[in-house]
């Protein structure tokens, strides 16, 4: 029953989303179907946001009816006064509505449609290959993100973020902290997880926050194809390419061949939840912005300013990259607009100050100063990730790494690619051309060389991002690859006769990149077989929970125990509870000194310093593996061992 | 199949049974809705059969059932194929109660030792009938 209300929720989502965009479009709707099913999921989860975050924040509870009626109200309330302003306006002056172009679907034939579905359907199909083996509730990241989504299902309010933390005081001893602010988490990407498990009853310890990851990672699929679908309609001169090949070409590289690596199903069953948003928001944000640029509609930039504000409130990473990206296509644009300057002035100016725009600027401003900032601006998540590098983890990628990040495949044809692009005469005239250019360029240089824009963060989380643009590079690389051959751009690809030369090329191309994309999801697949020590860890947990006495202080291990982080989510009494010993690495990390007190009480308990650690914090119950550190507990006559599994054992400090 | 929409222009849809009629691209949106219905379905029966307890796993945990440093009851929680355990508690040299206990795959079962108090460590030792051991003790 809960799998039926999780799928009538989260398709309830794109359906608020899609009368949102009813009401930004009217009747003139110039949105093919597929954009308007992957605008409107975006849509349905900002919308979401923004009313729970604007009940919570007026001091209302968010229970069921409070969660339904933010998923309900605005996009209604909007929808209809779109309705009757046009009934009326039509009513009053009889004006013509403006008909649907032909350039707005995506005109697909029956066997283009075929290899869409086809394409599609293998994508999901691997992807959930993979998810039946990874799809378990054992991912950290994973657990960490559910704990904040729960805490609002179980409080029915917004969760402050901040944990306790262990602080040094006089005389070298430690003691526990007040909660201090966190701002690793973003509001955005706990409330929809929280508002389906509150409608739908679906339990977190289940398969719901993996699949409605694995929807997020299909909407971003779609956003890439619908993405290069416009930017081939506009790119080639005299049509000299269809969009749809070259739709179908970049999910060719996007879909199948790299469906597990990280941006993809390693990330959908790791829990990467704000990367998955972000590489979902990125593409549909730049689709608005590119039709709003070539169609000179004023909608598709609202709805992108839209979409970014509601990244902003749902990942930072993502929001920073996106900036750049827009950065980097402004660049561009202004390095291929030279010549027409002022007309490209005017043009922007005229867009950015009409009606929709200046009313989603208007509510953005004042949700802003009103009703709730985004966390990281109070927290200093900001200026940490501006400035000179500071770890050689932030330095950059080497270019070895960041084809291992993106795929040799698409990495190679899509270099290639950007160098043809700037050479072949088809795509000279393109007003679209400084989009992809912009995109991939600015992002190669964030994760290559970051200090030439003064970024301080992990260079490996940039290389993710690379993945997007780098897909659509190789789609147009393979989907275009006649014309190279080609005299006349007049000749139409569809009778164009391929030479020897050109299919052996296109053969090598087509075989590398399915051998590598292969490749790739082979060696991410899963090893099955964590179920049993899980459900181990999750049977202590509730044991330890259900016995829980005042004062008790939890310690456990994340080195040697599955699913450790999900332990949290049996006490729900802080972030930080269970205390942790994190990776041995990490203790050792000169420029980022931590604690040590969490790695002395399990490694040394006995020593005098992991005696000191136990008298200072009042730890009295620790949970490790037994394969791994029973030695040292079961000669000291301090603890007692009070649970006993295979992979987990309890001990219990005498007090 | 081709059709004409109200403005004149041509455009394809499929004839597919309740779906005919709808553009081959909405087409394509109730496919892929499908299909991510399908997977998640696929993933939900999964994950449920693999946090069942007992289907195909084969586990059993010991520990105290209370955390009163003076009792020694203890329960065994039964998911292995092993339906008989032998328990035996003792202070370490010598053995002060035993016995045998049946339980199910999936039972859980509480046992109250029939010893008085222990002086130092008090160790409760459970074997399995396939030969597999686990032990708990209170140090007092």
């Amino acid at each position: 029953m809960s799998f039926v209300l999780f799928l009538v929720f989260t398709l309830a989502i794109p359906f608020s989303g899609f009368l949102l965009l009813k009401g930004i479009f009217g009747r003139s709707f110039s949105l093919s179907a597929l954009e308007s099913f992957a605008f409107a999921f975006a849509l349905g989860i900002g919308s979401l946001d923004f009313s729970m975050i604007f009940i919570g924040k007026i001091g209302l509870s968010l229970t069921g009816l409070m969660i339904l009626a933010a998923l309900a109200v605005l996009p209604i309330i909007v929808f209809m006064s779109r309705f009757l302003i046009e009934r009326a306006s039509i009513g009053k002056r009889k004006i013509a509505l403006p008909k649907t172009s032909e350039s707005e679907q995506h005109r697909f034939n029956s066997a283009t449609l075929s290899l869409f579905l086809v394409l599609i359907g293998l994508t999901i199909f691997l992807k959930a290959i993979f998810l039946v083996d990874a799809g378990l509730p054992t991912a950290t990241d994973l657990g960490h993100h559910m704990y904040w989504s729960k805490m609002i299902v179980d409080t029915g309010q917004l969760p402050e973020y901040s944990k306790t933390e262990i602080i040094p005081t006089a005389n070298d001893h430690v003691a526990l902290s007040d909660p201090q602010p966190i701002s690793d988490f973003i509001i955005g990407e706990h409330l929809p997880f929280a508002a389906i498990a509150k409608l739908s009853g679906a339990s977190f310890f289940s398969a719901f926050p993996v699949s409605f990851l694995l929807f997020v990672n299909i909407i971003s699929l779609l956003a890439l194809f619908c993405f290069s679908f416009r930017l081939a309609e506009t790119l080639f001169v005299e049509n000299v390419v269809s969009p749809i090949t070259v739709g179908l070409a970049v999910l060719f590289f996007a879909g199948p061949l790299f469906a597990f690596s990280s941006p993809e199903a390693k990330f959908v069953s790791g829990g990467v939840v704000g990367n998955l948003f972000g590489n979902m928001f990125i593409p549909l944000v730049l689709l608005s912005f590119l039709r709003a640029y070539i169609s000179a509609d004023s909608r598709f930039l609202a709805l992108g300013i839209l979409l970014s504000f509601t990244l902003a409130y749902t990942h930072h990473l993502s929001s920073l990259v996106l900036a750049f990206i827009l950065l980097g296509i402004a660049v561009m644009v202004a390095v291929f607009s030279l010549k027409h300057a002022p007309a490209l002035m005017k043009r922007v100016w005229s867009l950015l100050f009409s009606p929709a725009p200046l009313l989603v600027i208007l509510f953005v401003v004042g949700f802003l100063l009103l009703v709730a900032m985004p966390t990281y601006i109070d927290t200093n998540a900001v200026t940490t990730a501006v400035g000179t590098p500071s770890k050689a983890t932030r330095t950059g990628l080497s270019f070895l790494q960041a084809t291992q990040s993106t795929g040799a495949a698409r990495m190679a044809i899509g270099l290639s690619a950007l160098l043809v692009a700037v050479t072949i005469r088809f795509l000279r005239r393109s007003p679209a051309l400084p989009f992809i250019l912009g995109w991939s360029g600015v992002l190669l240089i964030m994760a290559l060389r970051p200090h030439w824009l003064f970024l301080d963060i992990p260079s490996n989380r940039i290389g993710t991002y690379l993945s997007f643009p780098f897909a659509i590079l190789s789609g147009l690389f393979l989907a275009a690859f006649p014309i190279l051959y080609r005299d006349s751009a007049k000749q139409p690809a569809d009778v164009f006769v391929p030479g020897t030369l050109f299919l052996f090329t296109s053969l090598i191309l087509f075989s590398f990149s399915t051998w590598n994309g292969s490749q790739d999801n082979q060696s991410s697949l899963p090893s099955p077989g964590e179920a049993q020590d899980t459900l181990e860890v999750f049977s202590a947990s509730k044991y330890i929970a259900s016995r829980s006495l005042p004062g008790d202080l939890f310690l456990k291990d994340h080195n040697y125990l599955v699913a450790d982080s999900w332990m949290k989510l049996f006490f729900m009494r802080d972030y930080a509870y269970p205390l942790s010993r994190g990776y041995f690495k990490r203790y050792e990390d000169e420029a980022n000194p931590r604690e040590q007190c969490t790695l002395r009480m399990i490694s040394v308990p006995n020593l005098p310093e992991g005696r000191a650690c136990y008298s200072d914090l009042g730890v009295n119950l620790v949970a490790i593996n037994p394969a791994y550190d029973m030695a040292q507990f079961e000669k000291s006559r301090d603890f007692s061992l009070i649970y006993s599994g295979t992979i987990i054992q309890i001990y219990e400090r005498k007090r | 199949m081709k059709e004409s929409d109200k403005n004149g222009k041509l455009i394809t849809k499929n004839s597919i049974g309740y779906l005919r009629g709808l553009s081959n691209e909405a087409f394509s949106v109730v496919i892929i809705v499908a299909f991510f219905v399908a997977a998640s379905g696929w993933l939900f029966f999964q994950v449920n059969r693999e946090l069942d307890p007992n289907n195909g796993k084969n586990w059993w945990t010991l520990a105290f059932e209370t955390r009163d440093a003076t009792s020694l009851s203890f329960a065994i929680e039964n998911h292995s194929n092993s339906t008989k355990f032998t328990y035996a508690v003792s202070n370490g040299k010598e053995t002060i109660d035993s016995g045998e206990i049946s339980l199910a795959k999936g039972d859980r079962k509480t046992v109250l030792p029939n010893v008085s108090t222990i002086p130092g460590r008090a160790i409760v030792t459970v074997t399995a009938l396939d030969g597999s051991k686990k032990e708990i003790y209170r140090e007092r």
